[in-house]
């Protein structure tokens, strides 16, 4: 399925090509805009909804796997298909390590496009979910006090509340009352939950900022 | 070898008679254990006959170990002998030379030169011995010699060389007798008329003898076939004229109708069948061991008589047709008309040789010629098929970006399709759009097949096609080729094309290749530059009568020994080139009598500059 107001940026230089493929999206129900260049794309394109790029893997100027490199750098890492014409394997691994999509040959197959349109999408959906919960796990993490913070990250690598007070200096019972405080800023209702907030936040490749 | 009898320098001859002669002797002079013999000829002192004489008898000399002697030839003037006023002079200067040095002995050859000695013994030579030589067997006879007077004599064979004759020409039906009218001639006639007549007295007697020489060969080229010549002696013609009887032989044998016989060894050679002659080595070797005899005061030896052989002149038998069967045994043959390959066998086989060299050669080089024009066809083929593997080479090149640039239309045309397809189901089917699939599916499935129409025409294999072509075409074409592949490798490629150029002779297939060829080695050249300073530029500049279309990039150059062997076949700088590009590039620019060059660029890179002459404005319409 392809998700309500999803958006594909395609990025190729050969313009009737671009063409046909944003009627052809447009003809199954999928919004397009085509760019032939991979820098006038950088420097136009934005998008709302989930979305994706097509991307042409030789072109002049800045080329596919370039383009690629440049969007993990974004805030925003919008899920990549590459399109390319026969026979470039190496240059498919390269895709495919830096976390492609998919790698489609020209003439495009309608089904595996599709198909790798819909997964992007899922892709872009999922990553843009995982973003707005780290974003809140991250705001959550924020409100603690330094000392809640200490004590926070100590549970979360599975010390119990007197190993803490001997880590920290602190009585047992002082510990206690801060992982109290802890659970109930952080919402959550067990050290499970705690771990996974925790472990989100942290996870982001773009660090705790 | 002889001084010269002075104030009388007649000439004379010698002819029919080496043997004509007399003797005298010496003079003694000169240191004391030198003793001297003194040498009287009676004719020609250069006379072949006197000569061989001459060295047999100073070898026989010095064969019996007398090396102290000086032998003094003096010719004596015979014919002053009988001269009132010559005749005086002459035997004073011999009185003034030889009186006061006594030659140990004196050596007279033939009878006048005899007759002279012995009649000036008293007065010049008194107590020397004096022998002969050469004189006729009568002659000795009759001048009653003293005791003390020894030597060799001669027989003239006159009855064996007749009967030889007859031998040789058993049809003969008459014998001609030429002489001269000289005393020695008149003797020898008298004493030969005997043996003549016993010997030839059956047979019809022809006597020419007394004529001028010129009768005498008038006489003798009118005698049948079936006579045979007889020669005397000859030293005066009938004219009184002296002969030199070796040249009157010549021309005498040239007139002459029937062959020629003589007595005398020293004609044997000079147109004469042969005869029974004189040996005058055995002569002369006689003569000497006598001399040696008497200088040593041996005791006087016998007088003797020299041997007689056989001689015959090959060429004569074969020109008056005597088989040589017939030739009594024992006789010697000379001038034996050995065959040619025999006689100048070294000569023939050198020019055989040769001519074997020179036909081997011939052959060769007609082989060679075979072999050649085999292989230039062998090789024009080969250079088409090379220009063929070029040209798939070049496709192949740039196969990864003509597959992209084919795949652009084909995807597109695809993608329309099946956006079509999807409209035209949509409620209600969306026939503007359906529409507008068309025709981008029809523009772009023209542009493949334009693109496959080119690489068609790139790996078109038959031969060279001439017609009128647009330069400007043909590079447009290249440029489109080499785009995709020149934006792969990040290159600009710039093209400066003016308007209106005119068209050339030539095929535009091998024309687009040349240049395919140049722009790949451009996008080759400038792959390590950075890609902001990757550029390759095609320009055309229209000439007087020629066109130059220039390919210039901006890659590092190259050597100046590179650029001599850029155009060889298999020169190479890339590691994988196979090194026929460019040496195709000037095979084709030769075809179109054109000529590719190489040179630096304004920035250091290459420029390669086609030149092609414009087609003649004439032939416009042929095309």
């Amino acid at each position: 399925m392809i998700p309500e107001g999803a958006k594909v940026f395609l990025i190729d230089d050969d313009a009737v090509f671009c063409t046909s493929l944003v009627r052809f999206l447009r003809s199954a129900g999928i919004s397009a805009e085509a760019f032939v260049s991979a820098e006038d794309f950088l420097a136009r394109a934005a998008a709302e909804g989930p979305a994706c790029a097509l991307v042409d893997l030789k072109m002049p100027g800045v080329d596919g796997l370039e383009l690629q490199d440049a969007l993990g750098r974004l805030a925003r890492k919008l899920p990549v298909v590459f399109v390319s014409g026969a026979g470039e394997v190496a240059d498919s691994v390269k895709a495919m390590r830096g976390g492609a999509i998919d790698f489609l040959t020209k003439p495009l197959d309608e089904t595996h496009l599709l198909d790798a349109l819909e997964r992007a999408f899922a892709e872009d959906v999922r990553q843009q979910e995982e973003g707005r919960r780290r974003t809140d796990a991250r705001a959550r993490l924020a409100r603690l006090t330094p000392r809640e913070t200490q004590v926070c990250h100590l549970v979360a690598q599975g010390l119990l509340n007197k190993q803490v007070a001997a880590e920290l200096g602190l009585s047992e019972p002082t510990v206690k009352a801060h992982r109290q405080q802890v659970m109930s800023k952080l919402k959550v209702d067990s050290v499970a939950a705690l771990v996974r907030l925790v472990d989100l936040a942290q996870k982001a490749p773009s660090g705790g900022r | 070898m002889c001084t010269s009898t002075r104030p009388f320098e007649r000439p004379w001859a010698v002819l029919f008679g080496a043997a004509v002669l007399l003797a005298s002797a010496g003079h003694a002079s000169e240191p004391k254990d030198v003793r001297s013999v003194l040498v009287l000829y009676g004719f020609d002192p250069f006379a072949p006959v006197v000569v061989s004489f001459d060295a047999a008898l100073r070898a026989t000399l010095a064969e019996a170990g007398l090396h102290n002697l000086t032998l003094h030839d003096e010719m004596l003037d015979l014919e002053a002998l009988g001269d009132p006023v010559l005749a005086p002079k002459q035997r004073a200067w011999f009185q003034a030379r030889y009186g006061v040095y006594k030659p140990a002995a004196v050596l007279a050859i033939g009878a006048g030169p005899l007759a002279f000695a012995l009649e000036e013994r008293q007065a010049l030579w008194p107590d020397v011995p004096i022998l002969y030589s050469g004189v006729d067997e009568a002659a000795v006879a009759e001048m009653r010699l003293p005791a003390d007077i020894t030597g060799v004599a001669r027989r003239p064979a006159v009855d064996e060389t007749l009967e030889l004759a007859l031998r040789l020409l058993p049809e003969t039906r008459r014998v001609a007798l030429i002489g001269g009218t000289a005393d020695v001639d008149r003797a020898y006639e008298l004493s030969a008329r005997p043996d003549i007549l016993r010997v030839t007295g059956h047979l019809e007697q022809l006597d020419y003898t007394g004529l001028s020489l010129v009768e005498m060969g008038e006489r003798l080229g009118a005698l049948p076939r079936d006579s045979i010549v007889f020669g005397v002696s000859l030293f005066r013609d009938g004219t009184g004229r002296s002969i030199r009887g070796t040249e009157a032989i010549r021309m005498l044998s040239e007139w002459s109708n029937a062959p020629i016989f003589s007595t005398h060894a020293q004609l044997v050679g000079l147109g004469v069948v042969g005869g029974w002659v004189t040996d005058y080595r055995e002569m002369a070797r006689e003569t000497g061991q006598q001399l040696a005899a008497v200088l040593e005061g041996a005791p006087r030896p016998a007088p003797r008589v020299a041997p007689v052989r056989a001689v015959v002149d090959a060429r004569q038998l074969s020109r008056w047709g005597i088989p040589e069967s017939r030739l009594p045994p024992g006789t010697e043959v000379m001038f034996r008309d050995v065959p040619a390959w025999r006689r100048h066998a070294w000569q023939i086989a050198a020019v055989l040789g040769v001519l074997v060299l020179e036909s081997a050669l011939v052959g060769v080089l007609l082989l060679e010629r075979r072999r050649r024009r085999e292989a230039e066809a062998v090789a024009r083929a080969n250079q088409e098929r090379i220009g063929y593997l070029n040209r798939l080479g070049t496709v192949a090149e740039l196969s990864g970006s003509l597959a992209h640039e084919l795949n652009g239309p084909l995807g597109a045309i695809v993608n329309n399709a099946r956006a079509a397809k999807r409209f035209l189901l949509h409620e209600p089917p969306e026939v503007k759009e359906v529409r507008a699939s068309l025709a981008d599916i029809e523009n772009s499935a023209e542009r493949a097949s334009l693109l496959i129409g080119r690489l068609r025409s790139v790996l078109r294999k038959d031969d060279f096609r001439t017609s009128a072509v647009d330069v400007a075409e043909v590079v447009k074409d290249a440029v489109q080729l080499v785009a995709s592949e020149a934006s792969r490798r990040r290159a600009s490629l710039e093209v400066v094309l003016p308007q209106g150029l005119p068209p050339v002779d030539g095929d535009a297939v091998l024309l687009l290749q040349l240049l395919l060829n140049l722009l790949l080695n451009a996008l080759d050249a400038i792959e390590a530059q950075p890609p902001g300073k990757r550029r390759v530029s095609v320009r055309a500049v229209q000439n007087a009568g020629t066109l130059e279309l220039s390919v210039t990039d901006s890659g590092p150059g190259f050597s100046q020994a590179a650029r001599d062997s850029l155009f060889q076949p298999f020169f190479t700088t890339k590691p994988k080139g196979l090194g026929m590009g460019l040496a195709i590039c000037r095979s084709i620019a030769e075809a179109h009598q054109g000529s590719v060059v190489a040179a630096s660029g304004p920035e250091g890179g290459a420029v390669f500059r086609l030149t092609l002459p414009v087609r003649a404005p004439g032939r416009e319409a042929a095309a």
